[in-house]
C-alpha cells in the first residue's frame, strides 16, 4: 500500500538533483547567455541597440526601473487575470451547455465554430472602436482568446465521456447535475487543464500585443516604450519579466493540473527518460 | 430484502446497421429468494441484454420482467450490478467509488459503516485511498462487487464478472462470491460462458442457445455448498452441462 501511494505522490513531487540532471538542464541556458553576452562584449552585435546579459540583469536590480516597473506588473497582471478568468469561465459554461445538450449545441455551436477562426490579434481594431484603450478592450481581447480555447476542449471532453461510466451512473439513479459533477466534467477535465495552459499563453501573447499596439502603460508598452526611447537594457529587462511572470502563471497551472488529475495512469507514470 | 424474479421474454428485437436482428426469443424462468441462478450461453446469445433488460436500461422489447411485486420500468436501485469490465470512475478513490452508489439524499453516516463494513467483507481494507488505476483486476472487480451491494440491493446482477481475470484469481474471486452470497443472501443472476463457475455457484444453471437467444435446457444443482470442484458429482454434471451447451 506504501507503495501504492507513492506512486500517486510520484508525478507530483519527483524532483531529482543529481549532478548530471543538473548539468543537462543548466547547459543550454547558460551557453546561450555566454555567447550573447561576448557577441555584445566584442562588438559582434551594436550595444546601442542590444544590451548584454549583464547591463539586463543591471537594470533589473536598479531601483529606479524596479519602482516603475512594480506598477506596469500590476496593471498587465489585473488585464491578464481578469481577461484570463471571463474567457475561461464563459468557454467552460458554453462549452457544458453545448457538449450536454443537443439544443444547446444547435443554439451556440455554429455561431461559435464560425468566429473562433477569426485570430483574435484580428478583433483588435473592432475592440478598440468599442471598447476604447483602456483596460477594458485589452480585457476583452484576452477574453475572446481563452474562450476558444476552454469551449472547444470542455464541449469535445464532455461528449467524449466513456459511455460505460454515464451508464452507471444512470444505473444508479444519479440525477442530471449529479452526472455533470461526478462523471462528465471529471471525465473532461484532463483536456480542459491543459487547454488553460494554452489558453494562459495565448493571453499573455494577446496582452503583450494589445499593449504594444495601444497603452500608456503595462509591459507590453514597457517594452515598445523601451525600443522608443533607445533603451535596450529596459527593452530586454521587460521581456525577461514577461518571460518570468509566463512562465510562473505556467507552472501554478502545471502544479494545479498535476494535482488533480492523479488519478490517471499514462506514461508519465513510467517514463524515465 | 431479497426477492423473486420472474422473467417472461416474447422477443426482443434490435437494429444492427440497418438490419433488425432477433435476438431473443421465449425466455421465461424464474429466480427464487435467495437462489443464485447462472445463465450460461457462447458470445453474442443475448446474455448481457437479458441483464439489460433487467436492468431497465432498455425497454423495448414484448413481455414483461417482475421483481417482488412490480414490473421492472427503468433502472433503480434495488438492482445491483456488477459489470464485466469493472466501471470503477476512474477519479474516484476505491471509498468514493462505492459511495457514488448511495443516493445522496439519506442517512450518510449510516451508508459510511455500512460502505466500512462490505470493505472489510471485499477484503478492501486499507485500500480505502487507492485510486482505480492502483487495483489489480481481481481488487478491482472487488470494489465493483462492493458499489453493487452497497445499497443491499434486492437482485444482484452479474455480467461475466470474473472472465477478464486469470484462473488462479478467478477461482479465488468465486470462492469469496460465494461467501458473499451466503452472507448477504442476495438473490442473484449470474450471466457465464464459464461451465465451471456457473456449476461451482449456482442452485440453477440456464443454458441458452444463439441467435435468436432461447433457453436450450435448466440444470438443477443440487450439491452442498462450498464445493469441490474434483468431487464426482460436480465433474458429472460439468460434464452433462458441457454437452448441453456445445451440443
Amino acid at each position: 500500500m506504501a507503495a501504492a501511494i507513492d506512486q500517486t505522490r510520484r508525478g507530483w513531487s519527483k524532483v531529482r538533483y543529481s549532478p548530471s540532471t543538473v548539468l543537462q538542464v543548466l547547459a543550454a541556458p547558460v551557453l546561450l547567455l555566454l555567447c550573447w553576452e561576448l557577441a555584445v562584449r566584442l562588438d559582434f552585435l551594436p550595444q546601442t541597440l542590444i544590451a548584454s546579459p549583464s547591463q539586463v540583469a543591471a537594470t533589473l536590480l536598479s531601483s529606479t526601473f524596479a519602482l516603475g516597473l512594480f506598477t506596469h506588473i500590476s496593471v498587465s497582471l489585473l488585464r491578464l487575470l481578469a481577461g484570463f478568468m471571463i474567457g475561461t469561465l464563459l468557454g467552460v459554461t458554453f462549452g457544458t451547455i453545448v457538449g450536454l445538450s443537443r439544443v444547446g449545441a444547435r443554439l451556440f455551436e455554429p455561431t461559435i465554430l464560425s468566429l473562433i477562426p477569426i485570430p483574435p490579434i484580428a478583433w483588435i481594431p473592432l475592440l478598440i472602436i468599442l471598447l476604447g484603450i483602456g483596460d477594458e478592450s485589452k480585457v476583452a481581447l484576452i477574453s475572446v482568446g481563452s474562450f476558444s480555447i476552454l469551449f472547444i476542449h470542455t464541449s469535445y471532453g464532455i461528449r467524449a465521456t466513456d459511455k460505460n461510466l454515464v451508464e452507471v451512473a444512470n444505473v444508479l439513479g444519479k440525477s442530471n447535475m449529479s452526472k455533470l459533477r461526478r462523471i462528465l466534467l471529471p471525465s473532461a477535465l484532463p483536456g480542459m487543464l491543459s487547454s488553460l495552459r494554452v489558453a494562459m499563453a495565448m493571453s499573455w501573447t494577446l496582452l503583450i500585443a494589445s499593449e504594444v499596439i495601444a497603452s500608456s502603460k503595462g509591459l507590453g508598452w514597457l517594452i515598445w516604450s523601451a525600443r522608443n526611447f533607445s533603451r535596450p537594457d529596459e527593452m530586454i529587462a521587460g521581456m525577461v519579466v514577461v518571460g518570468i511572470l509566463g512562465k510562473t502563471t505556467d507552472w501554478l497551472l502545471v502544479l494545479a493540473e498535476r494535482y488533480l488529475t492523479r488519478w490517471r495512469a499514462t506514461y508519465s507514470d513510467i517514463a524515465d527518460v | 430484502m431479497s426477492k423473486v424474479l420472474e422473467i417472461d421474454i416474447e422477443r426482443k428485437d434490435m437494429n444492427l446497421n440497418g438490419a433488425r436482428l432477433h435476438i431473443l426469443g421465449d425466455i421465461r424462468f424464474t429466480v427464487q429468494a435467495g437462489e443464485f441462478v447462472a445463465l450460461l450461453g457462447p458470445s453474442g446469445c443475448g446474455k448481457t441484454t437479458i441483464l439489460r433488460l433487467v436492468l431497465g436500461l432498455d425497454d423495448d422489447y414484448r413481455g414483461e420482467i417482475r421483481l417482488g411485486n412490480s414490473a421492472i420500468t427503468g433502472p433503480g436501485l434495488d438492482r445491483g450490478i456488477v459489470f464485466q469490465e469493472t466501471r470503477l470512475i476512474p477519479w474516484m478513490t476505491v471509498r468514493e467509488n462505492i459511495e457514488f452508489a448511495v443516493p445522496e439524499k439519506g442517512d450518510r453516516e449510516s451508508a459510511r459503516k455500512h460502505v466500512d463494513t462490505l470493505l472489510s467483507i471485499t477484503g478492501l481494507k486499507g485500500f480505502e485511498k487507492a485510486w482505480p488505476k492502483q487495483l489489480s483486476g481481481g481488487m478491482a472487480q472487488r470494489v465493483a462487487l462492493a458499489r453493487a451491494l452497497v445499497n443491499v440491493p434486492d437482485l444482484l446482477l452479474l455480467d461475466e464478472p470474473f472472465s477478464a481475470l486469470d484462473s488462479h484469481t478467478r477461482m479465488t474471486m468465486q470462492e469469496e462470491l460465494l461467501r458473499v452470497f451466503e452472507r448477504e443472501g442476495t438473490t442473484t443472476l449470474m450471466v457465464t460462458h464459464d461451465v465451471d463457475e456457473a456449476v461451482f455457484l449456482s442452485d440453477k444453471i440456464i443454458v441458452l442457445t444463439r441467435q435468436p437467444g432461447r433457453i436450450h435446457s435448466t440444470f438443477p444443482v443440487n450439491l452442498d455448498k462450498p464445493r469441490k470442484r474434483t468431487d464426482p458429482a460436480f465433474v458429472e454434471l460439468r460434464t452433462a452441462v458441457l454437452e448441453a451447451f456445445y451440443g
